[in-house]
């Protein structure tokens, strides 16, 4: 089996599908609305519509669960979290079987298998397609068989092979969506990064040194230094004074080399950003470009947003034994933990895919840990 | 990490895709349940021209998947409508009481054909397309119900199915318009992290040339004599305009070649030396000095920057007044060892704010993909060791044939 069969959308690209938190509920308010029309449509024909008002919930709670399961600060989206929210959607699909049975609703009409269908694609992103088919087979031999249970007793047009396919259609017609959707995004999404890897394809170079650049850092650097010694060589001659002017000149210039030559990337960025830097073993030289990009990126969205506090951050890297750099990152933001996952979510999911063991822990003060592997 | 426009392209593919799946299921599922319904109504014997109307669906709806282009899509579309007419006519033609119970199964091909999808990377196209697959199929169907002489009857498959796909694009189009504004992009992420270690990258090159240059000048002011001589005075004033040159720091383009017959790297070491002679330091050049190899401009002025340094180091801090350059060369690589017989240092002590090992030679030799080992201890000398790679191997001919490449390695005192 490929790897396109056991990754995930949200593997290969966690970014796309960050702004999921509402998308799964989306869908499910989507199938609800559905629902609650069809249970009203047809009020007088189920045999407890009570029972479809309490079905319905449950198709909400799933989506809400498949919302939370995906949050970008929580650990990777598992099938365990599949077989809870699945499980809230199947009481849902019993519950109105429930106040389906003995009634005279078309099976055309019965809702639950559409929830149900809407449900299980709004897993498609997190989860892979491996994993869909091993859920989705059962799934949908049980409403099927649920189906046929509560329709086969009505005085039926329908043959009972028609009235499996059609209790289950919506089901499996969401299976084989959510299934080929999540093959489509991960088999592409892994071609297109095989073509890219080891390429500028998709990123183009910053260019060849300033040479204005140069000479401005130069002359800058400079520009006490050049026009005493100018006036040195044009003398010819060395008094007691341009001695004693040499030596002031000469410390001046070299703390401002050693400072230049102690800067980091880092310290540009804490000069951009106003933030603590904490690596006294320069380790964060030992960051790749990919992992500087993605770090500067969520520090600076950090500083951008008014709700944080620039004095507040501060981070802090440190060896370990391994030869890995333990890095970690605190954010002072001001905000309720929904609109703080909107700002610092995008970045944090960028982080996630340069460095290793990245975590978060989302609480006032958003602290995020990870380590950078061995050069 | 995809570019946001790329992986937006490719969601909308994948979304495509799924729709094309979900047509494919509905219409393949049709054909048993057209077969089954029909025979649980003892009319078996009409099924082939439905059967055939759906075949011909998915024959096209699998080109349009495999070879997906405005042409394909609209001959889905196109086609697809006369084939659901045809379902539709075959169906009702001979059982008009199907309607209005199996309308859920009379209106499946009209369903698929909502689900078009589209050719291109934007979302919202896809809608246009759905809209007019809804309304040939709406067509199609409405066209066979009045030959028949039947009420029009639709159902609300379609329609749902409809409002379905066309939130779907939508709401993929607000969520990827969504991204463009929140999500970081990598691309110009990455341009200005590159600019920072250029900026970096320069400042680091500066240090280095203003450690020869006017930081060796302020020594001499310091430490030299009341009245400078002509050497020295010209000395100065050459570092003083080499600040303000237009080439003021070496070459970085890794892909330029030395051009054929340049002697550049020989030349200036043979200033090199000349100039430390007259400082009164004596150097002696031994080794494969005739080997002709193949360098970056960068790397020759990395050879001849972290010479000078090393020389400097001789001449400033050993105490003697004769230094040895050996130089060895391999199919890959040129090593320079600089020796002195001097004072010697602890390398393991040297203070972090050195600047003249740290910026003049591990610096300008690493940033030319070379490495540097320095050998010293109190008392007994100094020995300095860089390589630096070279393009390509000894240039052939070498050394017989010193004008035939690159740059020499070496040259006469």
């Amino acid at each position: 089996m490929t790897s396109a069969w056991t990754r995930s959308p949200q593997d290969v690209d966690p970014l796309s599908w960050f702004t999921g938190p509402r998308m799964p509920i989306a869908f499910s308010i989507a199938g609800v609305l559905q629902g609650t029309a069809i249970t009203v449509i047809y009020w007088h024909s189920w045999s407890n519509a009570a029972l479809q008002l309490v079905a319905l919930p449950f198709f909400l709670v799933a989506g809400w669960l498949t919302a939370l399961s995906a949050q970008p600060s929580r650990p990777r989206f598992r099938s365990r979290d599949a077989a809870t929210i699945l499980s809230f959607a199947g009481a849902g699909v019993v519950i109105s079987a429930a106040g389906t049975f003995g009634g005279t609703v078309p099976v055309a009409q019965w809702w639950p298998g559409i929830a149900l269908g809407v449900t299980f694609v709004s897993l498609s992103p997190y989860f892979t397609p491996r994993q869909q088919l091993i859920f989705a087979v059962p799934l949908i031999a049980f409403t099927g068989a649920v189906g046929w249970i509560v329709f086969s007793s009505q005085a039926n047009f329908w043959p009972p092979a028609a009235i499996v396919i059609i209790s289950a259609g919506p089901l499996a017609i969401g299976a084989a969506g959510g299934v080929v959707f999540s093959y489509a995004v991960v088999a592409r999404t892994l071609a297109l990064l095989d073509t890219a890897a080891g390429s500028e394809e998709f990123y183009t170079s910053a260019g060849p040194p300033d040479p204005e650049l140069q000479k401005a850092t130069v002359a800058r650097m400079s520009a006490r230094v050049a026009p005493f010694l100018e006036s040195v060589a044009s003398a010819g001659v060395i008094t007691p004074e341009n001695r004693a002017l040499a030596a002031q000149l000469a410390r001046s210039l070299r703390t401002e080399l050693v400072t230049a030559t102690s800067r980091s990337w880092l310290d540009v960025v804490a000069h951009e950003t106003g933030m603590i830097v904490s690596d006294p073993a320069r380790l964060a030289d030992g960051m790749n470009e990919s992992q500087r990009a993605a770090l500067r990126g969520l520090l600076v969205a950090a500083v951008d947003s008014t709700v944080v506090d620039r004095r507040t951050l501060l981070i802090e890297l440190r060896a370990r034994p391994d030869g890995s750099t333990a890095v970690a990152l605190s954010i002072d933001v001001n905000l309720p933990e929904g609109r703080r996952l909107v700002l610092l979510a995008p970045h944090y999911l960028t982080l996630k895919t340069t460095v290793d063991d990245l975590s978060w822990d989302d609480g006032r003060r958003s602290l995020m840990r990870f380590r950078i592997p061995p050069a | 990490m995809l570019p946001r426009k790329v992986a937006a392209a490719v969601s909308v593919f994948a979304v495509v895709r799924s729709g094309h799946a979900v047509a494919a299921i509905i219409l393949v599922a049709c054909i048993p349940g057209t077969i089954v319904t029909l025979a649980h109504l003892s009319y078996a014997d009409t099924v082939a021209v439905p059967v055939l109307a759906l075949v011909a669906m998915i024959a096209l709806l699998a080109l349009a998947a495999s070879r997906t282009s405005r042409t394909t899509l609209a001959l889905y579309v196109a086609v697809g409508a006369v084939a659901n007419y045809l379902f539709v006519f075959g169906v009702l033609a001979h059982h008009p009481g199907l309607l209005p119970t199996a309308l859920v199964l009379v209106n499946r091909p009209e369903t698929a054909l909502v689900l078009v999808g589209t050719a291109g990377r934007r979302p919202l196209p896809a809608i246009g397309w759905g809209i007019a697959g809804f309304l040939a199929g709406l067509a199609t169907t409405g066209i066979a119900e009045l030959q028949l002489g039947r009420s029009l009857e639709f159902g609300n498959g379609p329609a749902i199915t409809l409002a379905n796909y066309c939130a779907v694009y939508l709401g993929l189009s607000i969520v990827q318009r969504a991204q463009l504004r929140r999500v970081p992009d990598f691309l110009t992420l990455r341009t200005e992290t590159r600019r920072i270690e250029a900026v970096l990258s320069t400042e680091q090159r500066a240090v280095a040339l203003l450690h020869d240059t006017v930081l060796n000048d302020l020594a001499l002011v310091i430490n030299g004599p009341d009245v400078l001589d002509s050497r020295m005075i010209e000395r100065m004033r050459a570092d003083v305009a080499t600040l303000g040159s237009a080439d003021i720091l070496p070459p970085q383009d890794a892909h330029e070649l030395v051009a054929a017959s340049d002697g550049s790297l020989r030349n200036q070491m043979t200033a090199l030396v000349s100039d430390f002679q007259w400082r009164g330091l004596n150097v002696e050049l031994t080794g494969d000095t005739g080997t002709v190899a193949r360098m970056t401009p960068k790397v020759v002025a990395a050879a001849v920057g972290a010479l000078r340094a090393s020389l400097e180091n001789v001449l400033a801090h050993s105490g003697v007044d004769s230094a040895e350059i050996i130089v060895s060369a391999t199919d890959e690589s040129v090593t320079w060892t600089v020796n002195d017989a001097g004072t010697g240092f602890d390398p393991g002590a040297v203070p972090a704010d050195r600047l003249g090992l740290r910026s003049s030679l591990y610096g300008r030799v690493e940033s030319a993909g070379g490495t540097v080992k320095v050998w010293s201890a109190p008392g007994a000398g100094t020995s300095v060791l860089f390589t630096l790679p070279m393009l390509s191997g000894r240039a052939p001919g070498d050394p017989r044939d010193p004008e035939h490449d690159a740059a020499k390695t070496g040259a006469s005192p």
